[in-house]
């Protein structure tokens, strides 16, 4: 047998160590909750776990091809792909886990800690596989990896005591979660089995080859009729986005997030707000194919050259960025409860994020452009993790020591009762405003950038209006989107430093939840730190997607 | 003296130490010692920038010399606009500024004239205020928020002005309106200063838009740059090749004014200020007279290389300030509350230095630029000063009456607050144009500014000359509207409202004994010394700034050094334009005494009651009627006219536009109805809605 | 191909002894057992539950239990069956010995044992968990 294929096959093994402790991390604490309840021994547990698994991935981050040949068999026949964008967001699922093993520490019952630190674990596996996967069928299970344990977190998270079971919320936010999940994650199942059945593979390079050909042989034959295979490409690509869209709390399929958010604990909120996103936007990239690194430019931007792509997708991802932004603000500003109205800000952000995704084929004509789309994305998607997880780490600390922090009007006074930690939730507001040195204006900045610097489009285009200008328009529809996200950003502010604190809130003087308080901590850390100094995660991403232009402008030298 | 770019920096960062400072330990240990911080602060802040100051007036007069003297040999010729620009951190960068789309974002603070200038303005009135906030803030239970959120609002203040990029200056723009929104809101129990930091905050926001917008449209129609000199180069270059879009450059300019108008409360987006004095006076004066509201004064002033290549930007500009001069100033006729006559005094005010930005047209190759924004920035100097002093001042009154400021209320209190008076005298001198005060040289020579726009305009000379006229009435009615103001408030029959000594009782350790009998000797009811020493300071300044810095030249000829403004004209002064304004300024003091002194109040005619109280009673009906009649009645209408469109008109549509996006959300509110099998639903039609419009455009 | 029924008859044949054995199992125990009719007896599902009335009723979450479990295993059965036919036997030799390449040979196996590892993961959990005591 040809042993390029064999490495391909098995090569990928060694580096897939960090998933595979977290599995059998995983393993032992589904078993060892059954002997032991105590949630600081499997809370250490888990933490052990993942700075193992972050070891295992520091000492083998990334493969060495010997060859090119055997570099171009393990993209078309490994089901892992391990690049510099795959590690980049393993490590930042382990990351991400931290901050929630961390976040949830107090939040469930004793005796089924061990079980949720074991749910989670096997989301950061989940998230990190999405992140590297090949393959529609990886892609799909890693999906499921991290859909799965969220189904489970939503019932564990919620009773306090064993026999007690879920109130009628959590019965509810757990069984819509699970039924419109397993819904969206069939769409995706079903546009993966139309690409599939078109392409004869599931290998995610392989599929781009052959919409390459499909393309090149409709334009040599026939230019002007537009090949069926590319409509049957549209259609699966579509139901693909549909599926994921729910992941990502895309709108329309947005719904579940407030009800769901509401009616869980905040601790599954956090969880909630934090890994499909990342999963989400992981596999729409992966997918969508803008992230292709070691593949020649010929695959790559003759993929994208196409109308069919570079014509239509941007304008799909358009209008889902600019309807879901525009209403995930305007319903936010209607809230009273805090979890609902993070709810709805975590869909206004995710459709900040789908800004980068729109404008990044369009951005491949941008030789100059500082900023491709992608990168600006998976920027925003580090930034946004910690200060979400922060803003709800606030409140997951003050439910865990006995502080009602259900609707805005409990927070009245958090200045007073304690300003330590109102002080630091106006960072994270802040930063979910975007206002200037905190992480949240970098991100902003940098998606904001990208599509302005979309290209004049040179070619006739499908819609009337020229690329520039819709994109600019975009832009502009994002700002404003912007000062109205302040608004209810800034009353949470304004209530915490304004207002009296009710006696009720004053007495509460529970324990300390000291690891959510320290997850608390390192989101402000990081809000903070990569506002004042964003180089570091910039010229991460950066390196983690490869500059298309680069590898355009190289061919152009070349030739 | 070392290198001003070593020294710079510490102009924000003392204030910003301070901030943090009583912030963290205010409330739990320094408690009413927490204004130390904040005065120490802002005083040293203030003497460095006297050191940054003194070491661009050196660069000034070493230029100066040179170029009269003839430069000594072997030296390079000096800079004829000194100006250090000390880059001390690098924020973010992507790809290369100036060469494609990239960006660069420092922190970077500039000393120039222009800079120093202000700085030196907002350090000096802060450290007053400060001081005079410790008496007045006194036994207040925010008493540590209040000088953190002041000590705040400096440091957010003198990074706008010092600032060397737009973005550095739009985060000091954003920040003075946060911490403007924190003191207006200051007293948040109170139902009227909450909703009034709210509509502040969201007014000068819809003005922040466009500046934001302006900022970015020249960031990407000029090279890609965000810092004020290389985008005016760049503008420069491209007027020079004849490839500039006047278009561009005009909207940009408009954009920019825009935020401008928002934080300066220019019509239409003034209606915020009014209700901002629900803010502590020490606020309003701070804020809302003398420092945050130039902020857009000084933004205009700062893109003056811009605005001088865009003659329809300007009148644009010259127009609405010239709109708030007049509106602003027939609202305050009829005030009742002492700080609202004031506070539509600064917005006139405003609008005078808006007229003389806007004046600066630069015709047949003359620029004569310089000259209309040195005089804008002169007023701008001396009206903090007068304008400080004035609202100290009404704020030692309300001190004094308890927390009254309705002048129904109180009366004839020239005895009552001897110190108080005095110094309000001399600053209701300074805003009539009195001659020889400040206010007279600093509105002498935006009149000036706009006869000589009206006379060497290419474009629009004859509205130029409308605006004048409007400014010369103007002036005559704020003369009247100043004085009126004193003189229903200290001129008399001594009355002192009750309050007052519910107040004194309650704080019976400072600001004179209490008398609870009203009617019997006059009472003193004066403020502490800790209130009134910086109201005497003031009141110097602002008497005599003016004569010290205008007609001398000092201050022309030293702001004229600032980098981007073209070489000034040399102007001499207009001795008729003065006569006529001092005509029109005394014309108005003379009708408010006429009308307040020599009526019925008249204290003189009450101690000759011989002639009969009945008589005097009717005399004064007569003549209120026909004042009534003649002056009220037609002023009245109008501004109640005025009134009536700015509350309904103006408040509603900005009211409107909140309402509107909430409306929206709640149009969009029962789509979430809860039930999982629409939520699939939804998704299914959504996905076949973008299907299906795919497969339609294939 | 074309198509040749002769390919199909050991299908046949085990249709027909799959039918065979049950129809003679039913016959076998009819003619064989006693017959005792009680009411109990004439129920349709005797060791169930009453299948008449109404259908909105309580289940006891332990059915739902054991279900999963059984899932669980018989997936695994699922997974294990191609596995077990791919395996290499020994053979004769020339002869390929199975699909599988053997580079993957040793993969495969551990892989599996994994897999029935994770399973008995599940099980040993279900265990502790208490999900086969009935009461």
């Amino acid at each position: 047998m040809n042993p390029n294929l064999v490495t391909a096959l098995t090569g990928y093994l060694p580096y897939l160590v960090p998933e595979m402790l977290l599995g059998a991390a995983a393993c032992v604490l589904f078993l060892g909750g059954t002997w032991r309840a105590n949630r600081h021994l499997w809370g250490g547990v888990a933490l052990v776990s993942l700075a193992m698994a972050a070891l295992a991935l520091s000492f083998n981050p990334l493969p060495h091809y010997e060859s090119a040949s055997v570099a171009d068999a393990s993209r078309y026949a490994s089901p892992v792909m391990l690049d510099r964008l795959a590690l980049l967001l393993r490590g930042v699922s382990l990351a991400g886990g931290l901050l929630l093993v961390l976040l949830c520490w107090d939040s469930m019952p004793e005796n089924r800690a061990a079980e949720y630190h074991a749910c989670l674990l096997l989301m950061v596996a989940g998230m990190g596989l999405c992140a590297a996967a090949n393959e529609l069928v990886t892609l799909f299970l890693a999906l499921e990896l991290t859909s799965i344990p969220t189904y489970l977190i939503l019932y564990l998270g919620k009773s306090s005591t064993p026999n007690d079971g879920l109130d009628a919320a959590g019965q509810e936010a757990a069984m819509k979660y699970f039924l419109l999940s397993i819904f969206s994650s069939a769409l995706t199942l079903f546009g993966f089995s139309y690409l599939y059945g078109m392409a004869g593979t599931t290998n995610l390079p392989g599929l781009a080859d052959a919409f390459r050909r499909a393309s090149d042989l409709s334009a040599a034959t026939e230019p002007t009729v537009p090949s069926p295979l590319m409509g049957m490409g549209m259609v699966a690509l579509v139901m693909v986005v549909a599926g994921l869209g729910f992941r990502l709390t895309a709108v329309p399929f947005h719904f579940y997030a407030p009800d769901v958010y509401q009616g869980t604990t905040t601790a599954n909120a956090a969880v909630l707000a934090f890994v499909p996103k990342v999963a989400g936007f992981a596999a729409l990239v992966r997918v969508l194919g803008f992230v292709l690194p070691n593949l020649s430019h010929e695959v790559f931007t003759a993929t994208l050259s196409r109308p069919i792509l570079r014509e239509q997708l941007p304008i799909l991802l358009w209008i889902v960025a600019a309807v879901t932004m525009t209403l995930g603000n305007l319903l936010g500003l209607l809230q009273d409860n805090l979890r609902r109205l993070l709810a709805y800000s975590s869909v206004a952000h995710a459709g900040y994020m789908l800004i980068g995704l729109a404008a990044a084929p369009r951005l491949l004509d941008a030789f100059d452009a500082p900023v491709d789309g992608v990168d600006a994305v998976f920027f925003y998607l580090v930034t946004y993790g910690a200060m979400t997880l922060g803003a709800f780490g606030v409140l997951q600390y003050l439910s865990s020591s006995g502080q009602k922090a259900e609707t805005v009007d409990d927070l009245a006074g958090l200045s007073k009762t304690r300003p330590g930690l109102a002080l630091i939730m106006v960072l994270f507001l802040f930063s979910l405003i975007g206002i200037p040195f905190t992480a949240g204006f970098m991100g902003k900045f940098l998606l904001f950038a990208g599509a302005l610097d979309v290209p004049p489009s040179q070619e006739t285009t499908f819609w009337p209006p020229d690329q520039r200008t819709l994109f600019v328009g975009l832009a502009l529809l994002a700002a404003l989107n912007a000062a109205i996200g302040g608004w209810y950003y800034l009353r949470i502010a304004a209530v915490m430093y304004l207002r009296d604190p009710s006696p009720l809130a004053a007495a509460a003087e529970g324990k300390r939840s000291w690891p959510t308080l320290a997850a608390v901590g390192l989101c402000g850390a990081l809000t903070l730190g990569i506002g004042i100094n964003p180089d570091p995660l910039k010229r991460a991403v950066q390196s983690a997607v490869p500059r298309l232009t680069d590898m355009v402008s190289v061919s152009a030298v070349e030739h | 003296m070392s290198d001003v770019r070593s020294f710079l920096w510490l102009i924000p960062a003392l204030p910003l130490t301070a901030a943090v400072f009583i912030a963290s330990f205010g409330p739990r240990w320094l408690r009413r010692h927490s204004h130390w911080p904040c005065i120490l602060a802002t005083a040293g802040a203030c003497v460095v920038a006297f050191m940054a100051f003194h070491s661009v007036h050196d660069g000034v007069s070493h230029f100066v010399s040179a170029h009269h003297g003839g430069a000594a040999e072997g030296e390079a010729a000096p800079d004829p606009h000194p100006h250090k620009t000390a880059v001390y951190y690098e924020w973010f960068k992507v790809g290369e500024a100036g060469t494609g789309h990239g960006v660069d974002v420092g922190i970077a603070l500039n000393a120039d004239a222009l800079s120093t200038t202000m700085a030196l303005m907002v350090t000096f009135i802060g450290t007053l205020i400060a001081v005079y906030s410790a008496g007045y803030m006194r036994g207040d239970e925010g008493y540590a928020r209040f000088f953190a959120e002041v000590s705040l609002f400096v440091f957010m203040m003198t990074t706008l002005v010092l600032a060397d990029n737009f973005a550095l200056l739009y985060l000091g723009w954003e920040g003075v309106g946060l911490s403007s929104y924190l003191l207006i809101g200051f007293w948040f129990a109170k139902p009227a200063a909450a909703a009034a930091a709210r509509k502040a905050f969201l007014v000068t926001r819809i003005g922040d838009v466009g500046l934001f917008l302006g900022i970015l449209l020249l960031w990407s129609s000029f090279g890609h740059h965000l810092d004020y000199q290389n985008i005016f180069q760049s503008v420069k270059a491209a007027e020079e090749a004849k490839t500039l879009d006047y278009g561009l450059l005009t909207t940009a300019c408009l954009l920019l004014m825009c935020g401008a108008v928002g934080k300066s409360a220019q019509f239409p987006l003034h209606v915020w200020l009014p209700d901002a004095m629900e803010g502590p006076t020490p606020v309003s004066a701070l804020i809302h007279a003398a420092t945050m509201v130039t902020a857009g004064v000084y933004l205009v002033a700062r893109c003056t290389p811009l605005f001088m290549l865009a003659p329809n930007a300007q009148v644009v500009v010259a127009t609405l300030g010239a709109i708030t001069m007049v509106l602003a100033a027939l609202i305050a006729l009829t005030q009742n509350d002492l700080k609202r006559v004031l506070a539509y005094s600064t917005l006139s005010q405003l609008g005078y230095m808006f007229v003389a930005l806007g004046s600066g047209v630069a015709s047949a190759g003359k620029a004569f630029v310089t000259f209309a924004v040195v005089a804008a920035m002169f007023h701008l100097f001396t009206h903090a000063f007068f304008k400080a002093l004035l609202f100290l001042s009404a704020g030692s009154v309300m001190h004094a009456m308890g927390h009254v400021i309705d002048m129904r209320r109180f009366s004839g209190l020239r005895k009552v607050l001897p110190h108080t008076h005095w110094t309000f005298l001399c600053g209701a001198f300074t805003l009539a144009g009195f001659p020889l005060l400040s206010g007279f040289w600093s509105k002498d020579a935006i009149l000036d500014a706009a006869w000589t726009a009206g006379h060497r305009a290419d474009h629009y000379a004859a509205w130029y000359l409308v605006l004048w006229f409007a400014g010369l009435a103007t002036a005559g009615l704020t003369a009247f509207y100043t004085f009126r103001a004193y003189f229903l408030t200290f001129w008399g029959e001594v009355r002192i409202p009750h309050e007052a000594f519910e107040h004194h009782h309650g704080h019976g350790e400072h600001g004179g004994h209490s008398d609870r009998d009203g009617h019997g000797e006059t009472p003193r009811l004066e403020s502490p010394p800790v209130m009134t020493v910086p109201l005497m300071i003031l009141s110097v300044f602002a008497l005599g700034i003016g004569a010290a810095l205008g007609p001398t030249g000092l201050f022309e000829h030293f702001v004229a050094h600032t980098p981007g403004f073209p070489p000034p004209e040399t102007e001499s002064l207009n001795w008729s334009m003065m006569l006529l304004s001092t005509l029109v300024g005394l014309g108005g003091i003379g009708v408010a005494y006429w009308m307040y002194v020599r009526q019925p109040e008249l204290p003189g005619r009450l101690a000759d009651a011989a002639k009969g109280f009945y008589q005097l009673s009717l005399n004064k009906f007569h003549i209120d009627e026909l004042y009534e009649l003649f002056v009220l009645k037609p002023l009245a209408g109008f501004t109640t006219f005025a009134r009536i469109f700015d509350l309904n008109v103006l408040d509603g549509l900005v009211d409107l536009t909140g309402y509107m996006l909430r409306w929206l959300g709640f149009l969009a509110r029962p789509v979430q109805n809860g039930l999982v099998q629409f939520y699939a639903l939804a998704m299914v039609l959504g996905m076949t809605v973008f299907l299906i419009a795919l497969l339609l455009k294939l | 191909m074309d198509f040749a029924l002769s390919t199909y008859y050991p299908i046949f044949l085990f249709l027909l002894v799959v039918v065979g054995f049950a129809v003679s199992a039913l016959v076998a125990t009819h003619l064989l057992g006693p017959s005792r009719r009680t009411p109990v007896k004439q129920m349709p599902y005797e060791s169930g539950m009453d299948p008449i009335g109404d259908a909105r009723q309580h289940f006891d979450v332990k059915f739902y239990l054991i279900a999963i479990l059984f899932l669980v295993f018989d997936v695994e059965l699922l997974f294990l069956y191609p596995w077990a036919a791919m395996y290499p036997w020994a053979s004769g030799p020339g002869e390929p010995s199975s699909y599988l390449p053997g580079e993957f040979q040793s993969l495969v196996f551990w892989e599996v044992l994994v897999f029935l590892l994770s399973v008995v993961v599940a099980y040993i959990y279900a265990w502790r968990r208490g999900v086969f005591r009935w009461r």
